[in-house]
């Protein structure tokens, strides 16, 4: 399908099995581990399972003294945007729903990650306990995504703390149709440019997955900065996705990750796109000034930002203005369409509507839309 | 002057040394100066002559891993290169503003701001009065090194933001003195800016109408937000330390509503980079509305920019499309110039020289570039 001429690939969309469901993909002695989580356990509004462990909490408004004690939930406060109709609450559960949604919105591919509740497992010692998680969600993956082969996609889940293991389930997934992408999770502390990784990113080049950076709010794998914001959530959600993919994008690249791999693709996804512009100019200049800190590069780090192997996905709250100022600056290659969907940041079922509607030229826009996001998840296996 | 343009150099730095500092201390505060003799550094100097000096300097974190290796190379250092095109003159951070303003003469600066550092660490300490002792020494070596420069040589007056009432005393006492055009408060990383407690802060800023100036540090504190997960990397820590610093600061400082209750001050971030403010103030806009969390507000940040009470200074590396852009997008009103000298990044004696490159920088551009919203920062009236 295609609205209005363009297709359309959402470059960041989030799938949030919840336990109940992960459960099925369990062995016993699996779920057995699982049940030593049970502190963490929480059943949310809709009476999704998940786990919270490691989760921060934000309580003080801007201008208090002290924050405020009363008891609250997962990102108390959070509106989202205002929606004319929510997605549909199986969205988790029925394939058949998103792609319902999907087809609402006039959207063609989703490229799916893990919610936030999912990094929950790097926060535990139990690595065992993490790698099952992780495997148990990409057999669910495959049942997902199955019945949707070209429209739904998503990415290995790789633990950080089990190379092994993470390089075991790229070997298993890695041709199957549904994993387009690498996302490492790795736990506070470590570099994504550690050389324990390298095995992974080899991995990745060797199968053509694309390896996404993305980050989340209040749960780990925890954005830069995190116990720097003051105890406040809007300065945190300000500048927790933002950070994170700054200092992740600059690490791999700035480690010759990209020169070691030369068919390697990486994108930073739902952390604005608005200051890449600025961020490569100083990468470079940086590159120059504190030379001793990298590896030599084959390139200038910005070289590597418009060579064709780098993406980012936009945040339509930036606006079309913004958009076409950093494609001026950076060429037509770079963005990608966007929505967060189903998350509270979506505009579902605007957001495609919102982005079809900008003044930018035709080209560019397809690229946004729909050809960039090709060229990053080349496993999706569509032109 | 410079090709015809008066340069305010919004970015410039002063580090006096600690036997030049403590010529000026209180003298009840004399006998305190043991327990500051710990914390005496020998450095080597970055000007012309070379040599050591010796600075306090109260903490420093190094970040002293390659990237791509898997452990710290203690010892390893950064390895920055100078940019310009020869080291300052003697003295200019220390007492010889004669030497400082010969320099100035040189590279066409009309006036310098002159942003404290290295000794600032000092709100690391535990011990606040001597956080405050250094401080009143400070202003009066201000008073000193700018006096016979009146007109050329400026600076903030630091606040304590760990001890309210003498940040109060200090902007009263040198707040209409002809140095003193701005307040840098010396904020730890855990109070934040938006805390009701530095209120007196603001309000005896806005009596002597001075602008609020924010500068981050990479090595030393007051720490920019996240300084502890940057991978024990240098490139990842001075990347992000300025413009996360300036990210946090400016954003506690508009949604904390401080310029809708002092209606009279301005805000500046110096040395923070300018390609994200675009970026960053349409983030800020929007998560009010998706997150709340903010003091009431009567202007979005966003609006705060258009009424031309931000300010930041350009850095020459981001070049003139990013000039560009944010003019675009913010109006020609709140970017300044700066330097950094006499500091690594500065391209002296040819910092102006590199701006004027910049195919947009002529007539009313440049004008407001290079003096005038500088001029309307620090307007000292």
């Amino acid at each position: 399908m295609a609205r209005d001429g363009y297709r359309i690939f959402d470059s960041d969309t989030h799938v949030g099995p919840d336990a109940a469901i992960l459960d099925r993909y369990l062995s016993e002695a699996e779920k057995g581990r699982l049940a030593g989580w049970a502190q963490y356990r929480v059943t949310g509004r809709f009476g999704h399972v998940t786990y919270t462990k490691g989760q921060r909490q934000y309580r003080r408004r801007l201008g208090d003294a002290r924050p405020d004690e009363a008891p609250a939930g997962y990102m108390a406060g959070f509106t989202g945007v205002a929606r004319e109709r929510e997605p549909s609450p199986r969205v988790d559960a029925d394939p058949a729903a998103r792609i319902a949604d999907m087809d609402c919105e006039g959207v063609d591919v989703n490229l799916t990650l893990p919610s936030g509740w999912f990094g929950t497992f790097t926060a535990g010692d139990d690595i065992a306990l993490e790698s099952a998680m992780y495997r148990a969600y990409h057999r669910w993956m495959s049942d997902y995504c199955g019945a949707y082969p070209h429209r739904l996609g998503g990415v290995i889940l790789a633990a950080a703390r089990d190379i092994d293991g993470a390089l075991g389930e790229i070997r298993r997934w890695g041709n199957s149709r549904w994993a387009w992408g690498l996302m490492v999770y790795a736990p506070a502390g470590m570099p994504l440019d550690h050389p324990a990784l390298e095995p992974v990113y080899a991995a990745a080049a060797e199968f053509d997955l694309a390896v996404v950076l993305h980050t989340f709010t209040v749960m780990p794998p925890y954005a830069p900065g995190g116990h720097d914001t003051w105890d406040n959530l809007w300065l945190q959600r300000s500048a927790a996705h933002p950070w994170c993919g700054m200092r992740n994008m600059a690490a791999m690249i700035g480690s010759g990750v990209m020169d070691r791999h030369l068919n390697l693709r990486v994108a930073t996804l739902e952390a604005g796109h608005g200051w890449l512009p600025f961020w490569i100019k100083r990468l470079d200049e940086h590159a120059e000034t504190i030379k001793a800190a990298l590896p030599e590069l084959r390139a200038r780090p910005s070289d590597y930002v418009t060579s064709g192997r780098y993406f980012q996905s936009i945040e339509i709250p930036e606006g079309a203005a913004l958009t076409n100022a950093v494609a001026d600056l950076l060429g037509d290659e770079v963005l990608m369409y966007a929505s967060d969907y189903p998350h509270g940041e979506s505009h579902f079922p605007k957001s495609a509507g919102i982005v079809m509607g900008w003044d930018m030229p035709e080209t560019r826009k397809r690229k946004l839309l729909w050809d960039n996001a090709v060229r990053l998840y080349a496993r999706a296996g569509v032109e | 002057m410079r090709e015809g343009f008066r340069v305010y150099d919004t970015d410039t730095h002063i580090d006096p040394g600690a036997d030049v500092l403590e010529k000026y201390v209180d003298p009840a505060f004399r006998a305190r100066l043991d327990d500051l003799a710990p914390y005496k550094a020998k450095v080597k100097s970055r000007t012309v002559d070379g040599g050591e000096r010796t600075t306090y300097r109260f903490e420093q974190r190094l970040y002293e891993r390659t990237l791509g290796e898997a452990e710290a190379s203690p010892g390893s250092g950064d390895g920055r290169v100078w940019r310009g095109k020869r080291r300052p003159s003697f003295g200019v951070i220390d007492d010889r503003s004669d030497n400082r303003v010969l320099d100035m003469n040189e590279e066409g600066s009309d006036v310098h701001f002159l942003v404290p550092s290295v000794w600032t660490s000092i709100c690391g300490v535990p011990d606040v009065s001597l956080e405050v002792g250094l401080i009143r020494a400070y202003h009066r070596h201000m008073e000193d090194f700018c006096g016979p420069h009146p007109d050329r040589l400026k600076g903030p007056i630091v606040a304590s933001t760990r001890d309210v009432a003498s940040a109060v005393e200090e902007i009263k006492r040198w707040g209409t003195s002809k140095w003193a055009v701005a307040v840098q408060p010396l904020l730890p990383n855990d109070i934040p800016v938006d805390h009701p407690d530095l209120e007196p802060i603001w309000r005896a800023a806005e009596d002597h109408d001075l602008a609020i100036v924010h500068h981050s540090f990479t090595w030393s504190a007051p720490y920019f937000p996240g300084y502890t997960e940057m991978w024990d990397n240098v490139y990842l820590a001075r990347l992000c330390s300025h413009p996360w610093g300036a990210m946090r600061f400016m954003a506690g400082f508009l949604a904390g509503g401080i310029l809708d209750r002092y209606p009279g001050l301005r805000l500046c971030v110096l040395e923070c980079g300018f390609g994200w403010l675009p970026f960053w103030v349409r983030r800020m806009d929007e998560q009010v509305s998706y997150v709340g969390r903010t003091a009431k507000l009567k202007l979005l940040p966003s609006e705060q920019f258009t009424a031309g009470r931000v300010f930041a200074n350009v850095e020459a590396h981001e070049h003139a499309p990013m000039f560009d852009m944010v003019t675009g997008a913010l109006g020609d009103g709140c970017l300044m110039f700066g330097s950094d000298y006499p500091h690594f990044e500065s391209w002296f004696p040819n910092s102006i020289d590199k701006i004027l490159e910049w195919p947009s920088v002529t007539g009313d551009k440049a004008k407001k570039l290079f003096w005038e919203n500088a001029n309307r920062c620090f307007k000292q009236t």
